[in-house]
């Protein structure tokens, strides 16, 4: 798929061996040769796949193949980050009602709207 | 393991929540470090039992605070909280799930900035990193002083110092170029309810300044929060490791520095070593 895995939380890229290839906060390549281990992965129902062995998931109860733990539904994995956008989750701002952002206003309002149904409920 | 037989841990005070919420919330139960704790609300003050032993209780920069075991002074102060100039809030206690060693190793973490928090706390366009200068004083605590990072929301460079004096929690200072001898406050104060499992008190103790809005700014340091919470629960080692399981760089000098520190304090409880 893309060329490079980046991090969500340092911003580290891994190449397809699992080497880093750049670390953001020293502007390049550590000096020292880090990998991380590198999983078989699929892509099926909408999810990610990863497996230690070769990953088919479908038809795959009680094989050792498991959606990846941060669970990424497909088209959420990001391939371009745009900088102009306050990514709060990785599937933006928009997508999410867990975490309302935006302007306090609309967030008011946004959660009124919850505190109304759970009333109604 | 059990906390009893870490004595860096077991002998320190913690916080259960601000006396507001408790009463509130009318909460009669809550954890800490593996053992359940029973509350009473009495009119004028918060008492707390575990096992029917009665346990210390102190309030203290807006939090109730206790110890399971026998801590050789009162919990941590910052005496400028009491300030009169000074708005002061709990901006949240909420439960998180890894161990609350975690925090601190994030709270301290400067690179995360341009990623977690873009163009919030950091953008694309600084991602290079000045490391800063630890010392220990003679209390024991470890301060990072001289912690730089780009602020996008004022458009300059900002400095940070952090103190740890316990290895639960950590207080931010934020430097204030207008006023160099004073300090705007955040701090986190954790509760830890087991090894992999805490509930963040985050702590506000800022100059008072005519823009400020109290939901506003509570609602904005919530929206940080919730940043780190992400991914603080998605490390695949809930605890901190403390043994090489994680791989840092010479650049994350505070993160190893909190670490080293941990060590030389004999801290295990919450860590993997």
């Amino acid at each position: 798929m893309g060329e490079y895995l980046e991090g969500v939380y340092h911003g580290w890229r891994f190449d397809e061996s699992g080497k880093v290839m750049q670390v953001p906060a020293l502007q390049g390549r550590p000096p020292d040769d880090i990998s991380a281990t590198v999983y078989s992965t699929a892509v099926a129902d909408g999810f990610v796949w990863a497996s230690e062995q070769e990953c088919s998931p479908s038809g795959s109860a009680g094989e050792p193949c498991y959606p990846v733990h941060f669970a990424a539904p497909f088209d959420q994995v990001r391939l371009h980050v745009d900088a102009n956008v306050n990514h709060l989750t990785p599937w933006g701002v928009d997508g999410t009602m867990v975490y309302p952002t935006g302007n306090p206003v609309q967030r008011r309002a946004e959660l009124s709207a919850i505190r109304r149904r759970l009333e109604e409920s | 393991m059990n906390a009893r037989e870490d004595a860096a841990v077991w002998n320190r005070w913690y916080p259960l929540g601000s006396p507001t919420d408790i009463r509130r919330r009318k909460a009669t139960k809550t954890w800490l470090l593996g053992h359940d704790i029973d509350l009473e609300i009495h009119k004028t003050w918060i008492s707390a039992s575990s096992d029917s032993r009665p346990l210390p209780v102190t309030e203290r920069l807006g939090y109730v605070w206790t110890s399971l075991g026998t801590p050789d002074g009162p919990p941590q102060q910052l005496l400028e909280y009491y300030e009169v100039d000074r708005l002061v809030m709990n901006i949240w206690s909420t439960p998180i799930k890894c161990s609350g060693l975690r925090i601190v190793d994030n709270v301290i973490d400067n690179a995360h900035f341009p990623f977690l928090h873009p163009n919030i706390l950091g953008d694309d366009d600084h991602l290079d990193l000045v490391p800063g200068e630890a010392s220990v004083d003679t209390a024991g605590a470890l301060w990072l002083k001289s912690q730089k990072a780009w602020l996008p929301l004022t458009n300059s460079v900002a400095e940070y110092t952090y103190r740890i004096s316990d290895p639960y929690s950590v207080v931010l200072f934020i430097h204030r170029p207008s006023t160099p001898d004073r300090y705007d406050y955040l701090g986190i104060f954790t509760q830890p309810l087991d090894e992999e499992n805490f509930v963040a008190h985050k702590l506000l103790a800022w100059i008072r300044e005519d823009w400020m809005d109290e939901r506003q700014l509570k609602a904005d340091q919530q929206s940080i929060s919730v940043q780190d919470k992400y991914v603080l629960e998605r490390h695949v080692h809930k605890k901190l490791p403390l043994n090489g399981a994680e791989t840092s760089i010479k650049v994350d000098s505070s993160s190893l520095n909190y670490r080293e520190w941990l060590r030389s304090n004999h801290v295990t409880y919450g860590a993997m070593i």
